[in-house]
């Protein structure tokens, strides 16, 4: 017999709602092949399986993966609120780049060379240059 | 918040038949519980992806069972490195060697089935797993594994036979 031909006898005879008339037909097929009565006794003590399974499994509570769980929720919410921070801060340290900029450019404008040396606070002449021309 | 709430509802409700599907497909149990964790950890990293084409159950069996695959491949990836190849422990034991006859306890009872799963290949497995074990129907282990219903069907019959003799004795405690 092909084998999915072997799977849907066996699936017929386990249907709860299979007449007996049907039940007993198919239980005379089984019976003339030996190899489809040892497939079928396999499959009658598979169905056991789940019932012994749930008998000797105590279920232990997910502990662990909560814990895990948890965790991830934790570096999510950490992610979420310096996403939140991040643009007053890059906006703060612009506002203060800018600032210094312009208190540079204000305080060197007459000591720099020009404008890019001003704003980075540089002047023509540096210290030793003023004193020794004062000497 | 909220979602963290429903999401641990949802673990605490298919934690059970995921950690039986995994022990089912999988020799050690904290293989299994691995297997559970990082099939929700992905899951839930990914859950804006889940269309609910299928259902929730459906879907963490399917990673589940990926993962469960994943573990047995890195498994025997392992094996292979660390037996020589003309070593005689290296070839896959005979289910009825596994299983030794002896009085039935029902946890002794459940453990001879899963030992006797565990011989079969990966591909005869899965399907054991869902069908037996999760109950899913034919059809579903079909969705799940993603392959024909004929060829689950196919698979099972064959799997049925393999586990035959291993079995066999299992009747005679039942």
């Amino acid at each position: 017999m092909h084998k999915q031909n072997t799977w849907e006898l066996l699936e017929r005879l386990a249907d709860p709602v299979v007449k007996p008339e049907e039940q007993r037909q198919l239980e005379q097929q089984i019976k003339k092949d030996p190899n489809l009565q040892d497939i079928l006794q396999t499959f009658r003590i598979l169905q056991t399986w789940p019932a012994v399974e749930k008998a000797t499994l105590a279920e232990p509570y997910p502990q662990v993966l909560i814990n895990r769980l948890e965790h991830e929720w934790e570096l999510e919410a950490v992610d979420r609120e310096l996403g939140r921070v991040f643009p007053f801060v890059a906006a703060a340290s612009l506002a203060a780049a800018v600032i210094i900029g312009i208190i540079n450019i204000g305080a060197m404008r007459e000591f720099a060379n020009d404008p890019i040396d001003a704003l980075l606070g540089l002047p023509q002449h540096s210290l030793d240059d003023i004193i020794l021309a004062e000497l | 918040m909220g979602d963290h709430h429903a999401f641990r509802q949802l673990v605490e409700r298919f934690h059970g038949r995921l950690l039986a599907t995994a022990m089912g497909m999988l020799r050690s149990a904290h293989d299994a519980e691995e297997v559970v964790q990082e099939s929700f950890v992905r899951f839930y990293r990914a859950i804006n992806r889940f269309e609910g084409r299928s259902e929730l159950g459906t879907y963490l069996t399917r990673i589940t069972m990926n993962e469960s695959l994943k573990v047995i491949r890195k498994n025997k990836r392992w094996k292979f490195r660390l037996l020589s190849r003309d070593d005689p422990d290296s070839t896959v034991p005979d289910p009825v060697e596994v299983i030794k006859i002896q009085p039935m306890e029902t946890k002794e009872r459940a453990a001879c089935i899963r030992e006797a799963v565990q011989t079969l290949k990966p591909e005869f497995r899965n399907v054991v797993v869902l069908r037996f074990l999760n109950d899913y129907s034919t059809a579903e282990c079909a969705r799940i594994l993603q392959i024909p219903a004929g060829t689950v069907m196919s698979r099972l019959s064959r799997a049925l036979e393999k586990l035959g003799p291993a079995l066999k004795h299992l009747n005679e405690h039942a």
